[in-house]
């Protein structure tokens, strides 16, 4: 069943962020793409991922995946630990290689924004509300499910 | 969870590794003494457990024949101070030899609200712990839906956060559980402690009972394996399982509260009650159904062994396919590989004890980064409750099971395995993504598929409309402290 992530970072507007952020931006295609495709390859839980840059004050990263929150994160915080590390760097957070797995997912729980509206899928978020709206035309289909029907 | 664990490994994560980062340094104010953080001695995460300073229930079930949950609510810092000067020193420790059957036996675990409620921790420490602990139990992780829904718990006579702590007593006769409840009782009024009572329309504490031959409700044998723990971290010792799963404070590098925690557990409490009628009017419908030809005792039997995975006598599908062994080691055997059924010929992949300790099955992409090289452990204590019943007739009385886990990290130890318990998607070779637990997932839960796919006798069969033979009726996430830790809660 998929769920929506959308991980807000809000960017530091120092100039020494601003060009860290334009380098990550510069870098992206090589340096961070190849490994989070390989690793969003390998879990079998994202059916979408990108990152946004919204006019330099905010980095998104949007994803629908399957299962938990909780699990998902510690997921990512230990296969795609330098791409986290580069993207918490421009914001005010502590480092990513200070987080452990508690504190990554309190940190990308209180990031992530709740969609407006409310799920037709039927799941609720952690504190038991239905979560926010989210059209998939593949129903409750898990990634794996639709790897699997080929 | 009932049935299997047992084998070596090293925790991926642990609980106490998150709490260093977050430098808290507790200071002296409000009701009692603060606990201060301080430095870690370095050495302890290689010492040797002292027996003395651990609550004997982490090292050992204690096999007693009655157990008595009490759940009580402080009035105040003062008033639980009181009461725990009466009864930390009467708590059962590691060191004390229980074969001896010492009577009664006493272990004391907390909420984290009841934790805080004593006045010895600042505020700030709260920040410092996982949320699983210091939060209500994550029934969206524990798949408790429906009438296993948190607010159908302790029987509606109260509610999970009004626990502030358990005091857990093992009694050897009626007559000494019932004298040292009458003194726990009297503490608790002298103090202002309120019992909290879920039976007999809150009457009654939650009392449990060793089941006899270890047969639980469902006619599974219980108690077969554990793990067996490198409990002293002696080195060369590959077979054992690493005690940092178990044990809290023993994690290399750590600073602040590592003292507070360590020789400490958290104690998952889960109360289950089972519906015998139900499970055996599904075998002896199901069992009809898929071997009409067998005599119906021996296909209810492999039926149910399918879904344990191991046959009702404890005897393992995968060493012993073709029946229950009479010989008891080959009823208890735990040698066992599942290379020996990689493909799940024997052993279905959602079988219970395939799940709750999955041993050498390949995990998926997602779960072999999250737990390699590890698999998730637990220990498993706990006792039975509710009367006998054999057949298909409800005879009004509830039956259950009354478990309790101890591990390092919630998240990553108890609540992964319920979460695999309810979608067991979790193995590389699983082709049934939504599949269950047939004994003990939720069917509430939206994308389960209902089925249960097994091979028995050269042939695939799919089960569907698999029912909810367990309903929770109560769950605390709690801590229990070490010896030392006790008293300074009482100090």
């Amino acid at each position: 069943m998929p769920h929506a992530l959308n991980l807000t970072i809000p960017i530091k507007q120092d100039e020494a962020t601003q060009k860290r952020l334009a380098q990550i931006a510069a870098e992206f295609p090589t340096k961070f793409q190849p490994k989070i495709d390989a690793a969003l390859k390998k879990s079998k839980i994202v059916h979408f991922a990108r990152v946004v840059n919204v006019h330099n004050k905010f980095l998104q990263v949007i994803t629908e995946y399957d299962g938990d929150h909780k699990a998902y994160t510690e997921f990512f915080r230990k296969e795609l630990p330098d791409v986290f590390a580069a993207l918490f760097s421009l914001a005010d957070a502590p480092s990513f290689d200070k987080l452990n797995q508690e504190q990554f997912f309190q940190l990308s729980k209180s990031l992530n924004l709740r969609s407006l509206g409310e799920t037709n899928l039927g799941e609720s978020d952690d504190v038991g509300t239905a979560e926010g709206y989210l059209f998939a035309a593949t129903g409750n289909k898990t990634v794996k499910d639709i790897l699997a029907a080929g | 969870m009932t049935g299997d664990d047992g084998s070596a490994g090293r925790p991926a994560t642990l609980g106490v590794a998150r709490w260093h980062a977050f430098g808290v340094r507790a200071a002296d104010g409000g009701e009692g003494t603060m606990v201060m953080v301080e430095a870690n001695d370095v050495h302890s995460a290689r010492a040797r457990v002292e027996r003395k300073n651990v609550q004997g229930l982490v090292f050992r079930s204690y096999n007693y024949p009655l157990t008595r949950h009490y759940f009580f609510q402080f009035p105040n810092a003062e008033g639980a101070r009181g009461f725990l000067r009466e009864w930390v020193p009467h708590v059962t420790d590691a060191a004390q030899d229980v074969d001896a059957k010492p009577d009664p036996l006493l272990n004391i675990a907390f909420t984290w609200w009841g934790l805080n409620k004593t006045g010895v921790l600042a505020a700030a420490t709260s920040q410092a712990f996982p949320e699983d602990i210091r939060g209500l139990p994550n029934a969206k992780a524990m798949r408790d839906l429906g009438c296993s829904a948190p607010d159908k718990w302790w029987n509606g006579k109260f509610k999970t956060e009004d626990v502030d702590v358990m005091l857990l007593a093992n009694c050897q006769s009626p007559a000494s559980l019932a004298a040292q409840g009458e003194a726990i009782r009297r503490s608790a009024a002298e103090f202002g402690v309120k019992e909290l009572l879920p039976i007999n329309d809150g009457r009654d504490p939650l009392d449990g009972y060793l089941a006899p031959g270890g047969i639980l409700h469902f006619g599974y044998r219980d108690g077969i394996s554990q793990p067996d723990v490198n409990w002293d971290d002696e080195p060369n010792k590959p077979n054992l399982v690493d005690r940092r799963w178990f044990l809290l404070g023993y994690d290399d590098g750590e600073v602040p509260w590592i003292d507070f925690v360590r020789d400490g557990s958290y104690l998952v409490l889960r109360w289950v009650s089972q519906n015998v009628p139900a499970f055996n009017t599904f075998l002896r419908e199901k069992a009809a159904q898929l071997w009409p030809h067998m005599p119906p005792a021996e296909a209810q039997e492999l039926l149910a062994a399918k879904m344990m995975g191991r046959w009702r006598n404890g005897t393992p599908l995968v060493k012993f396919p073709d029946g229950p062994e009479t010989d008891e080691k080959k009823q208890r055997a735990n040698d066992f590989s599942y290379a020996m059924d990689p493909d799940g010929v024997r052993c279905p992949f959602s079988a219970h004890i395939r799940i709750v300790h999955r041993r050498d099955d390949e995990l998926d992409g997602a779960n072999s980064v999250m737990f390699s090289p590890g698999t998730p452990r637990v220990l498993r204590r706990g006792s039975t409750y509710g009367p006998h019943l054999d057949g298909e007739v409800p005879d009004g009385n509830d039956r259950g099971l009354i478990g309790m886990f101890l591990c390092t990290n919630i998240e990553a130890q108890f609540l992964v395995l319920m979460r695999w318990i309810n979608e067991t998607n979790f193995h590389a070779k699983v082709t049934n993504f939504h599949g269950q637990d047939p004994l003990f997932g939720n069917r509430r839960m939206p994308s389960q598929s209902g089925k249960f796919e097994f091979q028995a006798n050269g042939k695939q069969h799919v089960l569907t409309d698999l029912q909810d033979f367990i309903r929770t009726k109560g769950t605390l996430m709690l801590f229990l402290p070490s010896m030392a830790t006790l008293r300074k809660l009482s100090a």
